[in-house]
């Protein structure tokens, strides 16, 4: 039933997803684009993902019904014809999980279309026949299953009858943990997380940091927990305590039976919790962003070559009042110098960088003769900051200029200029000749600047491209390209993440059902000798709530440092964005758990 | 002193097919008595167990353990009552294998709270006597059948219960740990005084008893009571199960 519903759910997942992917409209409006490689890329890594998911429900479903099959063997049936039996179950619930799985996604495939079509900012995706989604998804659980029906068998290979009648229920040795080892795993956990805050830069750092982690986590749950919980045992008053005695010595041998798998399901909610948060982040900050990047949204730098400026900026102008939009213009001469490579060095004078700093409500700059400020091209990021050192000086032209000052946010599109500098307006006067080119910057400032995409694109069609006679730069028209990319990221993304998420729950899950048989005799005959049913749920309750929660915890954690990394990159703080995917996935594993747990529960206790 | 009392007790599985696994059973034991009570198959004697050790319902009658009535109490009392009043030892001994012996001796203690300096004092009063001083720290993968079963024993007196219930407690146990776990019984029963029920097969074991109940077909078929010596009594079982029938299977031809 459990291997059903998971069959079940990995279908009806990749159905939905199909269902958008082969939606007549979005064929047709985006097949070419990122758009369709993203959904692509994310059909792609459900169906691997189902594959192996499926693969490891139907160990569980086999190795639960080992006895049957020893049954079997002893009856006379050869291994050929379990092996026909296991293949034909599996194809046969299979098919059933694909009928089920396809009929209950043809219901939910309007509400799906539904959000997508919230998500992805188009009008209704209608309803439809969704024949070729359905093809692909028999096509491809077709072979899923085939290829499961051919390995499952493997998983009840080459054991004796005895051990398929017993099971796994030999006495095993204690597990045995390493001081050392734990405190390695410590170690190299807590040196990925000191590299991260105090941002040390070295060669492959990330790489450095991830694999830090990476097998500092292995050895937490292999090592560390293990010794932890064996010192747990030793204290009498704590270990005697209760349902303490058969919780904590169950768990020494549950965490080390179960490491591999409690670091796998740990990596991967790490990746899916620091993808999404940053996805999110960026999502949510793309308006900010390019509101940094583009401090004014309209921008033309003409040159003293250009013919068409009268033309151009009259385009402007009237676009925008067509559009209804409220703007303020600015201009600003400057003058441009041979820096060595494609972007020249900017200059302005102080009159123009207050009249600009006024618009943009930045502190006014105060530069006397033979003086100078830098002011940062990039935006204000922690890695694009200006170091400013002591006597440094700037040759513009023919003046040497000392270095007074550093504004580290850009007033200019990132990247206008190679460098820019705000120079006093006797010296701007004064190297009018000495110049590479001089010309005049046009500003125009659009308060509702998201709402301007349509006049942007306008302008960009009309306005062409003449680089030696000027440069036109506008953020709206980009900003919703980027902001539509981003939401579409962000759609499958959150749709990858939860569906392994769910997934990393139920493997976990999985693993306690494996044993649940032989628990439930275990836990009959503990209630014999005077357990009550509230003691064996809490003992339950406790082990699973361990299991469950630990590797989101740590996971979170992880997530917390490696959002740390991401945030230098990056002008928009993560920080508030992350800790609202995070809730929001705890609140949804709270409600897994009890999901689970009640399952769980319901079939430990039954008699 | 009786420390159990079962009056008219009946036990219908309800089901396609009913069928009466007690009829109108009556028992009483006195405190301190050693009963053993055997049975061929299907004879009810396991059911009879259960409705002692309270894990199920008697259909009809009562029964009384100590001078309480479990059956009225609620399923969380109940489970007091079983780890207070009752010992269990089983046939597969039920040790957990998580545990070192001496974790598992203290399983019922653990779990009725009492503080760990009492639960070592009762230990070192039990271990001698059960001989199982030296394995107390070891797992119970290290150790043999009888002296699982001897730790077992152990976790089923260490909280001085007053019935001790044993369901086929040589079962699983070669000859030699089989006379060792009986006669341990019987010094358990003679030195601590606690009333013990066996259900067993093996009439060897049964001799060690003080009286042995025969069941069969869900009723009380004969009882006998040991007299001086062990062997006139093992001859004395060998007669009522021969007389009564039942499944030859169970009766072993030769022991000993």
């Amino acid at each position: 039933m459990a291997y059903f519903l998971s069959s079940t759910f990995s279908i009806l997942v990749f159905f939905l997803f199909a269902v958008n992917l082969f939606h007549p409209r979005i064929e047709a409006s985006f097949t070419s684009g990122p758009v369709y490689l993203v959904m692509s890329a994310g059909e792609a890594a459900i169906a691997v993902f189902s594959l192996l998911f499926i693969l490891y429900s139907v160990g569980t479903f086999l190795k639960t019904r080992s006895d049957e099959f020893g049954l079997l063997t002893m009856l006379g049936a050869t291994r050929k014809q379990l092996n026909r039996l296991i293949a034909l179950e599996n194809l046969i619930i299979g098919l059933a999980a694909m009928v089920t799985g396809m009929t209950v996604g043809l219901f939910l495939s309007k509400y799906f279309l539904l959000l997508a079509s919230m998500i992805l900012e188009v009008p209704e995706l209608e309803f439809y026949m969704p024949v070729k989604a359905m093809t692909v998804t028999f096509a491809g659980f077709l072979m899923i299953f085939l290829l499961i029906s051919k390995l499952a068998p493997l998983a009840v290979r080459s054991k004796e009858i005895i051990e398929l009648l017993k099971g796994n229920r030999k006495p095993k040795e204690p597990p045995k943990a390493s001081i050392w080892l734990s405190m390695a795993g410590l170690l190299l956990i807590s040196a990925g997380y000191v590299i991260v805050v105090k941002q040390m830069a070295f060669p492959f750092h990330l790489a450095v940091i991830s694999i830090a982690v990476s097998a500092g986590t292995y050895l937490f749950y292999s090592q560390l927990s293990v010794f932890v919980l064996r010192r747990l045992t030793s204290l009498p008053t704590l270990f005697f305590r209760k349902t303490n005695l058969v919780w904590i010595s169950d768990l020494v041998y549950r965490m080390k039976d179960n490491a591999r798998l409690l670091f796998v399901v740990t990596i991967t909610c790490t990746v899916s919790f620091s993808t999404m948060a940053a996805f999110f982040a960026i999502y949510q900050s793309v308006d900010e962003e390019y509101a940094k990047s583009y401090p004014i949204p309209f921008n033309y730098f003409s040159y003293s070559s250009d013919d068409q400026r009268e033309n151009h900026l009259t385009l402007l102008s009237s676009t925008l009042d067509e559009e209804g939009l409220s703007y303020q213009t600015v201009s600003v001469p400057f003058l441009e110098f041979e820096s060595g490579s494609r972007q020249k060095t900017g200059a302005i004078s102080a009159e123009g960088y207050n009249r600009l700093a006024e618009l943009l409500n930045r502190e006014p700059l105060h530069i006397q003769s033979g003086e100078a400020i830098e002011v940062s091209v990039w935006t204000n990021k922690a890695d694009t900051r200006i170091k400013l050192q002591n006597n440094h000086t700037v040759e513009l032209g023919q003046q040497t200029l000392r270095l007074i000052g550093v504004v580290q946010d850009n007033i200019f599109p990132e990247g206008s200029f190679g460098r820019l500098y705000v120079i006093s307006d006797a010296d701007f006067a004064a190297n009018h000749g000495s110049a590479l080119n001089e010309g005049v910057y046009y500003g125009y400032s659009v308060q509702n600047w998201t709402a301007a995409s349509s006049a942007a694109k306008k302008i960009a069609e009309q306005i062409g491209t003449d680089f030696s006679s000027f440069r036109y730069r506008s953020s709206p028209d980009w900003f919703q390209k980027d902001q539509l990319t981003y939401q579409l990221i962000l759609f499958v993304g959150a749709f990858i993440s939860i569906v392994f998420f769910i997934a990393a729950g139920s493997f976990i899950y999985f693993r306690f059902y494996t044993d649940v048989q032989e628990d439930k005799v275990k836990y009959r005959n503990l209630r014999k000798i005077g357990m009550t049913i509230r003691e064996a749920k809490k003992i339950a309750t406790v082990q699973l709530a361990i299991l469950f929660f630990i590797p989101f915890l740590v996971a979170a954690l992880h997530s917390v440092f490696a959002l740390q990394t991401l945030q230098t990159r990056m002008a928009a703080s993560i920080g508030s964005f992350a800790w609202m995917v995070l809730v929001f996935f705890f609140a949804a594993l709270i409600l897994y758990f009890f999901l689970l747990r009640a399952r769980y529960l319901r079939s430990l206790l039954e008699v | 002193m009786n420390m159990l009392e079962i009056s008219k007790v009946s036990k219908i599985y309800e089901g396609k097919v009913s069928c009466q696994a007690l009829r109108h059973i009556d028992l009483i034991i006195p405190k301190g008595q050693f009963v053993g009570v055997m049975g061929p198959s299907g004879s009810g004697k396991t059911t009879l167990l259960n409705v002692i050790s309270t894990i199920d319902h008697p259909t009809a009658g009562e029964v009384v353990i100590n001078g309480k009535k479990p059956h009225q109490l609620p399923a969380e009392q109940l489970a007091v009552f079983r780890r207070r009043e009752l010992g269990f030892v089983f046939q597969d001994f039920n040790l957990l294998h998580t545990l070192t012996v001496k974790e598992n001796i203290f399983l019922p203690l653990a779990l009725d709270g009492v503080s760990v300096r009492k639960m070592n004092k009762r230990l070192n009063l039990i271990a001698p006597i059960l001989g199982i001083t030296e394995i107390l720290n070891k797992r119970i993968y290290e150790i043999s059948g009888g002296q699982a079963q001897r730790a077992a024993i152990a976790r089923a007196i260490i909280h001085e219960p007053a019935l001790l219930l044993a369901d086929e407690p040589t079962g699983n146990l070669d000859t030699k740990s089989s006379r060792d776990v009986m006669e341990l019984f019987r010094h358990i029963n003679r030195e601590i005084g606690t009333t013990m029920l066996m259900v067993t097969h093996d009439p060897t074991a049964a001799s060690y008893c003080d009286r042995v109940i025969f069941i069969r077909d869900g009723s009380v078929y004969n009882e006998i009571y040991r007299g001086e010596h062990q062997n006139d009594f093992y001859s004395a079982i060998m007669d009522v199960l021969s007389f009564m029938g039942g499944d030859s299977r169970d009766i072993p031809t030769i022991r000993n």
